[in-house]
C-alpha cells in the first residue's frame, strides 16, 4: 500500500466514523476540497473518497431519509397528551332527561398532535400539523366513547390541524392556510387550540423603519379568516328585517381581525406588552360546527311548544352576527424569587352586545319561558375580562409553575364558538376562576392539574337561545378537574 | 444430465457477448455530445473488434441505465446523487466515478451583445429570475431570455449548485435538450443567455461572458478559480474492468487526454 493509498483509506475511515450523523458526505466536501488543494489527495482520490462516503451515508438511517432540495430546514415535532377529566354541570333549567338538573361525567382523553415546520429558499415557510380529534378547539379523543364508535378499543381519527405557508423578509410576514393563532391573546377569546385559516399579515413597525436594537417593539397584525362558506344563489328571500337566518344564508362568514401589539422593556427584567385589537364578522349562518358548546345557526325557536311560549315574534338567529368586538389583553412580566412571572389580563367588549342579546340570542323579553318571562338585554352581557398571575415556567426537568385567574364572560361579550372549551366548558354568561399546576418530569414531560370553577354571571336567563334553542347559558355552575402528563418529542 | 446442458448454454452465452464487443455507454450530453464519439473512434481504431452503442440525454440516465444495467458505462458530468447511489446498492451495484476530464461551464451570450462581464451574482439573479432586463447588468434594455439544460442534464443540477446558490431556475427560464441546442438558440437571440460545456463555446454567434473577470480557460478552470469548474466522470459497476477498462484508460491515457482538450475539455493531468 503506497503512502498516498494509505492517507485515502485512513482518511475514508476516519470521515466514515464521523459521518454516523449521517449528513458527513456533504459536511466533509470542504475539507476533501482542502485537502486536494493542498495536494494530500488527488482529485480521483477525493472522488472515490467522496463516493465511499454518500454510499456509507446512505445505509444510516438518517441517509436514508430523503428532503425535497427547496427545503433548507425541517423541524418534526409532537406531543402525547394522557387526560383525566372529571366535570359537573348543574342546569339552570332542567333538561328533557335530567330533571335533577346535573350532570356528571368522568373521562380518560388522549390527544397525539404531530406536526412539521419547514424553511424554503428565499424566505417562504410553511408547517403542516395533524391531530387527533375533529373539534377546533380540542385535539383529545375520549377513550372509548361510543359516540365515535371508538369503544372496545377503537382506532381513532386524525385531522389536519395546521396547513399553511408563507413569506417573510425582517420585518414582514404574510401567510395563508390553516395557522397557528397569530395574535397575542388569552383563552378568554380564543381558544389556545383554534388554528383559524384565512390570510394573516404581520408587520413590525419598529423594524420596518430601521430600528433593530430598541427596547421597544410595535407591530400590527391583521387577519382575514374565512369562518363559513355558504351558498350565495338559491337561498329564500329576505321576509322581514328580523329573518336573519334566511339573509345570512347566502353570505360567507369571515372573520377580520386586527391587533396592534407594543411592548416596552422596562427594566432588565420587566416587560409591559399591551395589545389593542378589534374583530368583526360578516354576517353569515353557520349549519354546522365541531366545537364544544358551539352556537350554530340551528333549528329556529318556534312558539307555542310546551317549553317556550312566545306571543309575538320569531326566532332572529344568525350565529355569526353582531359581533363587534374590541379586544385590550396584555401583561406584565417580571422575576419573582427568582422565577419568571407574568400578570396578565384581557377585556373583550361587544359594541354590538345589545343587538346580540336581543336579535340573535332572542332574549327580548317577548313570551314566557318555562313560567318565566323571557329575559332582557343588561349592560353586563356585552363585556368580558379576565386577570390573573402565572409564577414560573415549565422547560427543563425539575421545572415548575402556577397559574390563577378569575374572569367573566358576558353572554354577548364574545363568539361562543372561539371562547376557551374547558373554562366552564365553553358556556357563556359565566364567571369564576380557573387555577393550575405544573411539574416537569423530566425535560420533555410534563405532569399537571388544572381546576376551573365557574358560576353564572346573571341568574335570571330564561328562553332565548340562552337556556331554550341551543342553551349556550343553561348552567348555573360547572367544575372541571384536569390531570394531564404530557410528553413532547 | 441438467447440469451439463446449463454449462453449456451459460458457455455459448458469454462467448456471444465477447464476440460482440460492443460498450454501451450513456448519459451526460456535455461528454457524450463530442468527446466520447471521438475518443470511440480513436479506440476502434485501435481495438477495431469492438463497437459502441453511445446515447447522450442527460446525465441522470447514465445513472438510470447503470442501476438498470443497460450500459456498460454512465457519462456523467455531476456526481451521483445519493438516492442513485441507494438505488444501484439495493440491486447489489456500486457506483464507482471515473474522473476523465475538468469542464468549465460557461456563460454564453449573444455576439451582438455589449455585455463582457457580469458578476456570479448578477449571474444567480439572472437565472433565477430577479434580474429581467438587460439594463439592470449594464447592456441594452430588453427582457433577459434564458436558455438552460433540461432537468436530466448534470450540467442544470451543477449550474444550480454552483452558480445559483440551489435556487430555483426563473420560471421563464427555456428548458434545452443539450449544449448546442443552447448555443443555437443564443446565437440567434441578442437578449439570450445561456450555459453550456467548454467544448461548446466555440460555435458562430456566441460569445463568452466573463464571470467576475474570469472567462473560463485551462488554467482556472483546473485551479478551480473559475467560479463554475466541475469534474466529468464516467461511472461503472465496481472497478471497471474488460473492454469497459479498456475505454476507460484509453480515456486516461495520453492520446485520450489529448482527444480532450481538442475537443475544449481541460484534461486530467
Amino acid at each position: 500500500m503506497t503512502q498516498k493509498n494509505l492517507t485515502t483509506w485512513a482518511l475514508a475511515c476516519a470521515l466514515s466514523i464521523g459521518s454516523a450523523a449521517a449528513t458527513m458526505a456533504q459536511d466533509s466536501s470542504a475539507l476533501i476540497d482542502a485537502l486536494v488543494k493542498k495536494k494530500v489527495l488527488s482529485a480521483q482520490e477525493a472522488e472515490d473518497v467522496r463516493a465511499d462516503l454518500i454510499k456509507e451515508n446512505t445505509q444510516t438511517n438518517a441517509g436514508k431519509i430523503q428532503l425535497s432540495n427547496s427545503i433548507t430546514s425541517l423541524k418534526l415535532y409532537g406531543d402525547i397528551r394522557l387526560r383525566y377529566q372529571y366535570d359537573s354541570t348543574q342546569n339552570q333549567i332542567a333538561s328533557a332527561s335530567n330533571d335533577a338538573h346535573d350532570t356528571q361525567q368522568s373521562r380518560e382523553r388522549i390527544r397525539l398532535r404531530l406536526g412539521a415546520d419547514f424553511t424554503l429558499a428565499g424566505g417562504f415557510f410553511g408547517g403542516v400539523g395533524l391531530q387527533t380529534a375533529q373539534a377546533a378547539d380540542s385535539g383529545n379523543q375520549t377513550i372509548d366513547d361510543p359516540k365515535d364508535n371508538s369503544a372496545g378499543f377503537g382506532n381513532y381519527n386524525i385531522y389536519i390541524s395546521k396547513a399553511y405557508f408563507g413569506w417573510a423578509n425582517d420585518y414582514l410576514t404574510v401567510i395563508g392556510g390553516k395557522q397557528p393563532n397569530p395574535f397575542y391573546t388569552t383563552d378568554l377569546v380564543w381558544d389556545a387550540d383554534i388554528n383559524p385559516v384565512g390570510a394573516v399579515e404581520k408587520l413590525d413597525i419598529l423594524k420596518a423603519l430601521g430600528s433593530s436594537d430598541s427596547p421597544f417593539g410595535l407591530s400590527i397584525v391583521a387577519g382575514q379568516f374565512a369562518f363559513a362558506d355558504n351558498k350565495e344563489a338559491g337561498t329564500a328571500a329576505w321576509t322581514s328585517k328580523y329573518d336573519y337566518s334566511t339573509h345570512d344564508a347566502g353570505t360567507d362568514s369571515w372573520l377580520f381581525a386586527t391587533q396592534l401589539i407594543a411592548s416596552a422593556k422596562v427594566t432588565k427584567n420587566v416587560k409591559v406588552t399591551v395589545a389593542p385589537g378589534y374583530m368583526t364578522y360578516t354576517n353569515g349562518n353557520v349549519g354546522v360546527l365541531n366545537n364544544q358548546t358551539s352556537f350554530t345557526t340551528g333549528t329556529a325557536v318556534v312558539t307555542g311548544t310546551s317549553l317556550y311560549t312566545v306571543t309575538t315574534g320569531t326566532a332572529l338567529f344568525s350565529s355569526q352576527r353582531d359581533l363587534s368586538i374590541i379586544t385590550a389583553p396584555g401583561d406584565v412580566s417580571f422575576q419573582l424569587l427568582g422565577l419568571k412571572t407574568k400578570f396578565l389580563w384581557d377585556i373583550a367588549y361587544n359594541t354590538a352586545g345589545k343587538q346580540r342579546t336581543e336579535d340573535i340570542y332572542g332574549l327580548n323579553g317577548i313570551g314566557t319561558y318555562k313560567g318565566h318571562p323571557v329575559s332582557t338585554h343588561s349592560d353586563r352581557d356585552d363585556l368580558a375580562w379576565l386577570a390573573g398571575i402565572q409564577v414560573g415556567e415549565n422547560k427543563k426537568a425539575g421545572d415548575w409553575s402556577i397559574l390563577a385567574n378569575y374572569r367573566q364572560t358576558g353572554l354577548s361579550s364574545v363568539d361562543p364558538n372561539l371562547n376557551d372549551s374547558d373554562f366552564a366548558l365553553g358556556y357563556l354568561n359565566m364567571q369564576g376562576v380557573k387555577a393550575g399546576i405544573n411539574y416537569n418530569l423530566t425535560d420533555y414531560c410534563v405532569a399537571g392539574v388544572t381546576y376551573y370553577d365557574a358560576w353564572n354571571l346573571r341568574r335570571d336567563l330564561y328562553g332565548g337561545q340562552a337556556t331554550a334553542g341551543q342553551a349556550i347559558a343553561n348552567v348555573n355552575s360547572v367544575q372541571v378537574v384536569q390531570v394531564d402528563l404530557n410528553i413532547k418529542f | 444430465m441438467k447440469n451439463l446442458i446449463a454449462i453449456a448454454a451459460a458457455f455459448a452465452a458469454t462467448a456471444t457477448l465477447a464476440s460482440a464487443e460492443t460498450l454501451v455507454i450513456k448519459g451526460s450530453d456535455t461528454l457524450g455530445a463530442k468527446l466520447v464519439p471521438q475518443l470511440a473512434e480513436a479506440f476502434k481504431a485501435e481495438n477495431p473488434g469492438t463497437t459502441f452503442n453511445i446515447a447522450a440525454e442527460g446525465s441522470s440516465t447514465g445513472f438510470a441505465a447503470l442501476i438498470d444495467q443497460t450500459a456498460n458505462i454512465g457519462m456523467s458530468s455531476r456526481r451521483a446523487k445519493p438516492t442513485e447511489i441507494s438505488a444501484a446498492q439495493a440491486k447489489g451495484l456500486d457506483l464507482r466515478p471515473t474522473i476523465v476530464a475538468w469542464d468549465g461551464i460557461a456563460i454564453v451570450i449573444s455576439a451582438k451583445n455589449p455585455v463582457k462581464n457580469l458578476t456570479a451574482k448578477q449571474v444567480e439573479q439572472i437565472f433565477t429570475g430577479e434580474i429581467t432586463d438587460w439594463s439592470a447588468v449594464g447592456g441594452t434594455p430588453g427582457k433577459i431570455s434564458i436558455y438552460t439544460r433540461n432537468t436530466a442534464s448534470g450540467t442544470y443540477a451543477d449550474f444550480k449548485e454552483l452558480a445559483m446558490s440551489k435556487k430555483d431556475y426563473a420560471g421563464s427560464a427555456q428548458k434545452m435538450a443539450g449544449n448546442e441546442q443552447i448555443v443555437s438558440e443564443v446565437a440567434k437571440n441578442p437578449a439570450g443567455i445561456g450555459y453550456v460545456g467548454l467544448a461548446y463555446t466555440q460555435a458562430p454567434g456566441v460569445k463568452v461572458a466573463a464571470v467576475d473577470g474570469k472567462v473560463p480557460n485551462q488554467a482556472d478552470v483546473r485551479s478551480k478559480s473559475y467560479p463554475y469548474s466541475r469534474p466529468t466522470f464516467y461511472y461503472t459497476n465496481g472497478t471497471p474492468a474488460g473492454t469497459a477498462k479498456a475505454f476507460v484508460d484509453f480515456t486516461l491515457s495520453a492520446k485520450g487526454q489529448k482527444i480532450a482538450e481538442q475537443v475544449g475539455f481541460v484534461p486530467v493531468k
